[in-house]
């Protein structure tokens, strides 16, 4: 199978922090990839590399074969990015958004990210800024999906929702993600969603990648090197997602 | 992307234009009351009168309108310059700062960036948009100025001089470099009201440190023998200074050396007005206007690696 990310020796440093320090990672197409790390672990900082946002310090970062920083036309048309923070034009209405996004795209597919946003019962014509945290994240998703993007990335786009609108957020995700073969990386906090959907998982602990690949997979590689490591170095975050996958293993490993 | 920044920012261009509007036609108003002031008061005739009695230091002999037509003329033209000078630094404070600043503080910058437009693109349009909207803007009240000018032209005894910060080319120059200085200080910066501080105080220090150091030093002045600031005419009058019998410049110093108690003439000594001649005027205008462009070039590429280097790919 493609590879849809592939870093390698991947370290990114602001000023004497290492964010991410000599990272190996290999995310295949077509999969549903759960970023599990506790806050600061460098998460994001993954993810705005992915985009193009920031530059690697060292390494190497490919995003289907290009690199971001490098190519950032050409993989940002491949690329939908929903960050933590949702920024949208407030000013605009639901409508002038995505005219926006098919302004801005020449890849944009207006019917659907309108036809989901109606499905959604979010009228066109308001004003994003009226809108409620969960109509503004399906409003940026809409924008992220309406490029018909080979790789979504999200980052943490759950955190400021409450469970309802967590649950249609996550549906409407894999919805679209199924249908049109698309490669998901997401954090979230969120265990049970994490679980629910994820097929990949990476672990990030305080720069350095301690898991990655197919959940099972990881899971036993995290077993290994938590059990080796001073038990205050495991995150309860960590602790509790892997924990929860572990338990939506088919056998119960 | 033009579209885009039209949809956002489309009421604010409408308050900015009727801004504009309101501000040539209270110039044009106030021309047209001061045109007939002055033909009703035969100010013409008094300043040529003004002219030759003030070589001549007899007492000058004008009607009282005249005297207060020339007053309130003097009073107005400090307003008018007041406000046009201020245009420029209101259009980098105002609007182009906030411009930037809004977008930075709002992260919609990225929202924009990880849709198919780059940094630099992103970049380049506001400055190309920004720019554009303030030049239109200025010119609107740059043309309205222009009878305002040509009155003054006549009051000043033919010099263009006296209202120099007004004049079109100068304008451009000044309203460039508010504009990119405006949206520059934002980029680096990241906040609205402390961009809006700093490009304020930054355009109130650069204006006022080339007014009062460069500007009259663009071009070597020329010294006329026996030269007063009341025989300058159209001249630009700097200064008095004093030659000594074989036509070099003395200091103060030197003077007072050599004279001691007695009289410059005893001496071979004699005063002479330093000036820029009035056929410099457009030349001056010119360079100051490269200048500013020049500072605002200089602007533009501090914004441009900041966005390259800093905001889009730290």
């Amino acid at each position: 199978m493609r590879e849809a990310i592939r870093a390698e020796h991947l370290s990114k440093r602001y000023g004497r922090l290492f964010a991410l320090d000599d990272c190996d990672l290999s995310i295949p197409e077509g999969s549903f990839t759960a970023l599990v790390g506790a806050n600061g672990a460098g998460k994001s900082t993954l993810l705005l590399l992915l985009v193009g946002l920031l530059r690697p310090t060292a390494g190497e970062l490919l995003v289907f074969g290009r690199a971001p920083h490098k190519e950032r036309t050409k993989t940002m048309a491949a690329i939908g990015f929903v960050s933590q923070d949702k920024p949208l034009y407030k000013s605009l209405s639901v409508r002038d958004t995505l005219e926006m996004g098919r302004r801005l795209n020449s890849t944009w597919d207006n019917k659907l990210a309108t036809e989901r946003l109606e499905r959604l019962g979010i009228r066109l014509d308001q004003q994003v800024g009226r809108l409620s945290g969960g109509q503004q994240a399906q409003v940026a998703l809409s924008l992220a999906l309406g490029k018909r993007p080979a790789l979504l990335l999200l980052d943490e786009p759950m955190a400021s929702l409450d469970p309802l609108s967590r649950q249609i957020f996550l549906d409407e995700v894999l919805d679209v993600t199924k249908e049109q073969q698309m490669t998901v990386m997401m954090s979230s906090h969120v265990i049970a969603e994490l679980a629910r959907v994820c097929d990949h998982v990476v672990v990030i602990r305080a720069g350095q990648i301690v898991a990655c690949g197919p959940v099972g997979a990881a899971i036993a590689a995290w077993a290994s090197q938590a059990s080796r490591d001073r038990p205050q170095r495991v995150s309860d975050l960590e602790e509790a997602v892997l924990g929860y996958l572990s338990m939506q293993l088919p056998d119960g490993k | 992307m033009t579209w885009l920044l039209y949809r956002l920012y489309r009421r604010w261009v409408m308050a900015w234009l009727m801004l504009a509007i309101a501000l040539a036609a209270t110039l044009l108003i106030l021309w047209a009351v001061m045109a007939r002031s002055i033909s009703s008061h035969d100010v013409q005739s008094c300043v040529g009168m003004l002219a030759r009695e003030q070589t001549t230091s007899s007492i000058p002999t004008c009607s009282p309108g005249a005297f207060a037509t020339l007053d309130s003329f003097q009073t107005s033209n400090a307003a008018v310059l007041a406000a046009l000078e201020g245009f420029p630094l209101l259009l980098g404070m105002f609007m182009a700062a906030p411009l930037m600043g809004r977008e930075l503080e709002a992260g919609t910058h990225r929202l924009v960036w990880t849709q198919s437009v780059t940094p630099v693109r992103w970049l380049l349009m506001r400055v190309a948009c920004c720019l554009g909207l303030a030049s239109g803007l200025s010119a609107l009240v740059a043309v309205a100025t222009l009878p305002w000018l040509s009155l003054g032209t006549n009051v000043w005894f033919g010099s263009k001089w006296p209202d120099y910060d007004l004049s079109f080319v100068v304008v451009i120059g000044y309203e460039v470099f508010a504009v990119v200085l405006g949206l520059s200080t934002a980029t680096v910066i990241g906040r609205t009201v402390a961009a809006m501080a700093a490009t304020g105080v930054i355009w109130v220090s650069v204006r006022a440190a080339f007014e009062i150091l460069m500007r009259p030093h663009l071009m070597a002045p020329v010294i006329v023998k026996g030269m007063t600031a009341a025989s300058a005419g159209a001249n630009w009058f700097l200064g008095i200074t004093y030659l000594d019998s074989t036509g070099h410049v003395l200091t103060p110093a030197q003077v007072s050396a050599l004279v001691g108690s007695g009289s410059l003439d005893g001496h071979g000594i004699s005063l002479a007005g330093v000036v820029q001649p009035d056929g410099r005027f457009w030349a001056f205008q010119t360079m100051e206007t490269a200048v500013f462009a020049g500072l605002a070039l200089g602007c533009l590429l501090v914004a441009y690696s900041w966005v390259k280097f800093r905001l889009a790919s730290q």
